[in-house]
């Protein structure tokens, strides 16, 4: 079996890689991305997905490798340096990769993406499913961006219902190397929280993320899946286990402090990701259970103290 | 139509109907311990009563030790004798034990609404079964001694998921966990009940949290077809906000109950609507006033005599036998005709809490805070 990544040495990239290099149904690995990758059975090819000529780039060297597999794995979860380019790798590199991979015939393409899509609302559910609508969080890049990537996603699964889709929403993903939001968040020493009020938050271990994104390699898996701990936790518990003190703060004053403090350069922080600390944001892993067979073997409690590790 | 009974009570100036004991009345000190207005209570109640058992709802020593609430009610007649002069000293040695298991299970409470106290094992609603527990002496304490509880009809509520509707009641939705432990207390054979809460309050820091973490999920129809799903009994107070935010002069008049949702909900998943009235949350914590607190995100904040602390008024639930739906019993309604069957449906369970409440304040009559 023939696999193509994007964004080998991205956060993703370097949890999957390591794997798919041991995994004995993976014949050959095509790794796309700006940086070098290496191993046996590996071939490199450097693409810049910020490109304007990328696309048809990407279409020579997906149709010479006769890939099976694309995971487009080319996202930034780690300190960006700006947001424009963030969003021109995201959005608009995940814009030529889709193209490339119609035109190349991708039989089967992995997007993975996370639960703060649907975004921390007072009306959610206590367990949004899969087919919730994605409000995300309208002033954060990071968020705003994953949504729009899943939009560009669900039109082109209609557009080419002959590509088999596999969308994995995760709880924010934690481990001893993942480097996201969620695990910065909870590295601090000190996390700000909103006085009287504890959300529920749902997390995942970056191997069950990895084992996802694996399980899938040869099974039949079109679709949007949530994959999340089976546990539920206070947001409280959560940054008890990571040992992180909690800095409570009535709400409206800790949104007057960070606009104060992103008006003044210090922080960019927007304020709406303040909701993820207000409202709860948890999704429904009844799908992937039924349909995919495939449970996360680490719960929340677990993912979070190997965040310390 | 039957004349209103509001009750007659300490809170209400001259508007109250007590024939039998016209002498306390305006501006009368509250029916306290002192057994002067009992003796001319009407027989049954004399006779039950053996008249000078001492204080009768013999306070722990914490009560009086907070700021309690007998103290802060206008005209505080003396102590009338020593509380733990029935049990002996063995007695006031398991008061104090349970007056400090009390109190503890009450920070524990503050604590959970704080979001300080750290538990790790909860079910997907957000509840706490270990807070639960350890709030257990507060629950029983609150439920048994402080406001008494008296139940009728908990066998309607059938197995497979009920719908109770109830009215909604005092500053702070309490009747919310009371029903709750009504139903946990008189119906153990069914699986945890849980009760549906407005939004207003739900995201109320502090309070909406403790009350998630006891028990309550936010009202919404898909969160109700879960639980009802899970063949749990599921209380609503379809009144919402409305019920609570109402002066205390309008106490136990029903508000508008929503938009009917628990009626398509019903029709939609087939479990049955039970008419639940409960009497007593408007005396625990009388709506004075609302103060803004849109600092604290909040629509406005109560003022009640004692703050969150409830008085100790005597509750009444009685749930009824259940509304009978239209023939074919499953089935999402729409259209203009189904329309008019929820609007009917509401107005007749409605009705049916509205008598029920009737009944319970005339059979109450005066005996709000004392009295069997």
């Amino acid at each position: 079996m023939r696999v193509a990544l994007t964004g080998p040495t991205g956060d993703f990239g370097t949890l999957l890689l390591p794997r798919l290099r041991e995994d004995a149904r993976v014949s050959r690995i095509v790794t796309l991305g700006t940086r070098g990758t290496s191993g046996p059975r590996v071939v490199h090819h450097r693409v810049d997905l910020t490109r304007y000529d990328v696309e048809s780039e990407l279409v020579d060297l997906l149709c010479e490798a006769e890939v099976d597999v694309l995971y487009h794995l080319a996202f930034l979860h780690g300190r960006t340096r700006s947001g424009a380019f963030a969003h021109e790798v995201e959005v608009i590199g995940t814009l030529h990769v889709l193209a490339a991979a119609a035109r190349a015939g991708v039989k089967k393409l992995v997007v993975p993406s996370y639960t703060l899509v649907y975004g921390a609302r007072p009306d959610n559910p206590v367990l949004l499913g899969e087919d919730a609508p994605l409000h995300g969080s309208a002033a954060s890049r990071f968020v705003s961006d994953r949504v729009e990537v899943e939009k560009q996603v669900a039109a082109f699964r209609q557009a080419h219902p002959e590509v088999e889709v596999t969308v994995f929403r995760f709880a924010p993903v934690l481990g001893p190397t993942a480097d996201n939001p969620a695990t910065r968040f909870f590295r601090r020493p000190l996390a700000p929280t909103l006085l009287g009020f504890d959300p529920l938050w749902q997390a995942v271990h970056e191997d069950d993320a990895c084992a996802a994104l694996l399980h899938v390699l040869d099974r039949p898996a079109a679709g949007v899946f949530n994959v999340v701990s089976a546990d539920v936790l206070p947001l409280s518990a959560m940054l008890a286990l990571a040992g992180t003190r909690p800095l409570p703060l009535p709400a409206p004053l800790a949104r007057a402090i960070l606009r104060g403090l992103n008006a003044a350069g210090i922080t960019a922080t927007p304020p709406t990701l303040l909701d993820y600390l207000h409202y709860a944001c948890v999704a429904d892993g009844a799908r992937c259970r039924d349909e995919l067979g495939f449970e996360p073997r680490h719960s929340a409690r677990e993912a979070l103290r190997a965040l310390r590790a | 139509m039957p004349k209103r009974v509001l009750g007659n009570d300490p809170f209400e100036r001259g508007a109250a109907q007590r024939p039998e004991a016209p002498a306390a009345k305006p501006a009368a000190p509250p029916p306290k311990p002192a057994p002067v207005p009992k003796a001319p209570l009407p027989a049954k109640r004399a006779a039950a009563k053996p008249s000078p058992r001492a204080p009768k709802p013999a306070l722990p020593e914490e009560v009086a030790r907070a700021p309690s609430p007998l103290e802060a009610l206008p005209a505080p007649v003396p102590p009338p004798a020593e509380p733990r002069a029935p049990g002996g000293w063995g007695g006031a040695n398991v008061e104090l034990a349970s007056a400090l298991s009390v109190l503890r299970a009450t920070a524990e409470a503050l604590r959970a609404g704080l979001g300080s106290s750290p538990s790790v094992e909860l079910d997907v609603y957000g509840g706490d079964e270990k807070l639960q527990a350890a709030l257990g002496p507060l629950a029983d304490f609150l439920y048994t001694r402080w406001f008494r509880v008296s139940v009728e009809g908990a066998e309607h509520v059938p197995r497979g998921g009920a719908l109770l509707v109830a009215n909604h009641a005092g500053a702070l939705p309490i009747d919310g966990p009371v029903l709750n432990e009504v139903l946990r207390r008189s119906r153990p054979d069914l699986p945890g009940p849980r009760w549906l809460v407005e939004d207003q309050v739900f995201y109320a820091p502090l309070l909406g949290t403790l009350l998630n973490r006891l028990g309550a999920v936010r009202a919404s129809p898909e969160n109700a077809a879960r639980l009802l799903a899970e063949g749990r009994p599921v209380s609503v107070f379809p009144e919402g906000i409305q019920g609570i935010g109402k002066p205390f002069r309008e106490r136990y008049r029903l508000k508008r109950f929503g938009r009917g949702g628990f009626v398509k909900l019903a029709l939609r998943t087939g479990v049955p609507i039970l008419p639940v009235a409960i009497v007593g949350g408007e005396e625990s914590l009388p709506l004075l006033a609302k103060l803004p607190a849109s600092f604290l995100g909040m629509p406005y904040l109560p003022l009640t005599p004692l703050g969150p602390i409830p008085l100790p008024a005597r509750w009444y639930v009685r749930i009824g036998p259940p509304i009978p739906l239209p023939e074919p019993a499953v089935g999402v309604p729409d259209g203009t005709a189904a329309l008019a069957v929820v609007e009917s449906l509401v107005e007749r369970t409605r009705r049916h809490i509205e008598e029920m409440l009737q009944e319970l304040l005339r059979a109450r009559g005066s005996a709000i805070f004392f009295g069997d």
